[in-house]
């Protein structure tokens, strides 16, 4: 399913839950490892010292810094690289990080990109929007294949997932992550949750619903998932299907955690906008920030080969 | 300033040692937690005085998970108490410089902190929760934490033990098949 795998990593502590995943992934996957770094933003035009992403200190740039850099990444992988040294491959390059990251896995056609969340402990355990890291959001937005954000340490990991959520707000963006869910939810053998959440802040049934019109909203969207996803299931059983009624991050949450979900797969927003400009949803980033389990953010059906 | 003091059972004492009679009134309040004050007294006083619960969307859950928990004995050997903790700081890169105020509530065991998300609901219902100083951290340097006595409102309180329950705990299926 995957043949080129992008883990974008900062070397930070922040990294270590995705880098377990990233690696089993692969090697389940057999597939080959760009373990990726970016070495630090330009000071200034053909400026010979770069800011280090992860300091702010000034680095004079030349092959020794980047010679030690690799050597530093090849030290806090070493574990993981002993078992898969061979498909690995490990790269940096000087620039933005969300930009190159971007750049490179256009470039080498990466099949996903998988990348921490940025939310230390230390930061407040992510009680900013800012927290949030802007690498990963930018990534997230303009990546053309899935983004896997892991903000927690998985021991089950790819090889043992054994329930994907699958969570649509039927928008277009949904309709791609979709595809992307059943596909590995196939792939792996492993159920496959689909998710609504009818939400009862935002207004849209008109003021304070009555139980009739939630109720009325709960069908709606029963049908719709039937017409929309159950019609593309095919042969495939494992599939199950739940619409509640509340907030929809918390629903997606308590939802996950009641179905022991393992992975959860949702659309970048939920508006009917482009892609290229739209922002990071508020659902996706409260269930990226509190979520136990992996988060696969799908934004383009690009990824997709048959 | 006005004192609202936490009982063990879910009550809100006034100065005068009587319930509050209008909850909404005491948010402002400075809090003081009773001797042996727990999360369960937490939930007690959400369950007693309603209107709480919509200052997060977190609390509804904390209470559905919390009725299903034995009455008693949900502690654990990992955690002497639980500690609300004011943070403040000063961060400068990346981006722009920023001043971020923040309650939150962390696990402590012999006086270092453990992050609550490791233990499961049912474990910490009955550790005592207390109050924490004002942390100041200056650029992200956080070896140099500066500390200093600080009070809580009823409100900071409230928000800093929903916050902290809403990020998800590891599921017991993950660590065992770990």
């Amino acid at each position: 399913m995957f043949d080129k795998i992008m883990f974008a990593t900062s070397g930070t502590p922040v990294c270590d839950s995705p880098a377990k995943i990233a690696f089993d992934l692969a090697e389940r996957e057999d597939a080959e490892l760009l373990l990726f770094h970016v070495l630090g933003v330009p000071s200034r035009g053909f400026s010979v010292e770069v800011t280090d992403v992860r300091t702010g200190d000034k680095e004079a740039l030349g092959e020794d810094y980047e010679a030690w850099v690799k050597e530093e990444l090849t030290n806090t992988y070493d574990n993981q690289l002993k078992l898969y040294v061979d498909k690995t491959r490990i790269m940096t390059t000087v620039g933005v990080p969300s930009t190159e990251i971007l750049r490179l896995a256009r470039k080498e056609g990466t099949d996903m990109i998988v990348m921490g969340a940025n939310t230390r402990p230390e930061d407040g355990g992510g009680r900013h929007r800012s927290i949030m890291g802007n690498t990963m959001m930018s990534v997230s937005k303009r990546a053309r294949c899935p983004v896997l954000i892991v903000n927690r340490p998985c021991n089950t990991c790819w090889n043992l997932f054994s329930s994907i959520v699958y969570c649509t707000d039927f928008s277009k963006a949904a309709d791609h992550a979709f595809t992307f869910a059943l596909k590995v939810a196939k792939d792996i053998g492993c159920p496959l949750h689909i998710f609504h959440a009818v939400n009862l802040q935002s207004g849209e049934l008109g003021g304070k619903p009555t139980q009739a019109m939630i109720e009325n909203e709960i069908e709606y969207a029963k049908k719709r998932i039937e017409e929309k996803y159950l019609s593309q299931v095919g042969d495939f059983k494992m599939v199950e299907v739940d619409v509640r009624e509340g907030v929809p991050h918390v629903e997606i949450l308590k939802y996950a955690r009641e179905k022991e979900g393992d992975l959860i797969a949702m659309a970048h927003h939920s508006k009917e906008v482009d892609p290229e400009v739209a922002e990071i949803g508020t659902t996706l980033e409260e269930v990226v920030l509190r979520s136990a389990c992996p988060v696969a953010s799908v934004n383009h059906p690009d990824w997709l080969k048959d | 300033m006005n004192t609202a003091t936490l009982a063990r059972n879910g009550m809100i004492l006034t100065d005068r040692e009587s319930e509050a009679v209008e909850p909404l009134a005491h948010l402002a309040s400075k809090v003081t937690l009773e001797n042996g004050y727990t999360l369960r007294s937490f939930l007690d006083m959400v369950w007693r005085y309603s209107v709480f619960q919509a200052i997060s969307v977190f609390i509804s859950p904390l209470m559905e998970e919390c009725a299903s928990c034995p009455d008693s004995g949900c502690r654990t050997d990992g955690l002497t108490h639980m500690e609300l903790v004011k943070r403040v700081e000063m961060t400068g890169f990346p981006g722009e410089p920023r001043f971020n105020i923040l309650c939150t509530l962390t696990g402590m065991h012999n006086g270092t902190e453990q992050e609550l998300r490791l233990f499961q609901f049912d474990h910490l219902l009955d550790v005592p929760i207390k109050l924490g100083m004002l942390k100041h951290t200056v650029f992200g340097d956080s070896v140099n934490v500066m500390e200093f006595e600080t009070d809580y409102s009823l409100f900071e309180f409230i928000e800093g033990v929903a916050w902290e329950f809403g990020f998800q705990r590891f599921p017991e299926h993950c660590s065992i098949r770990g």
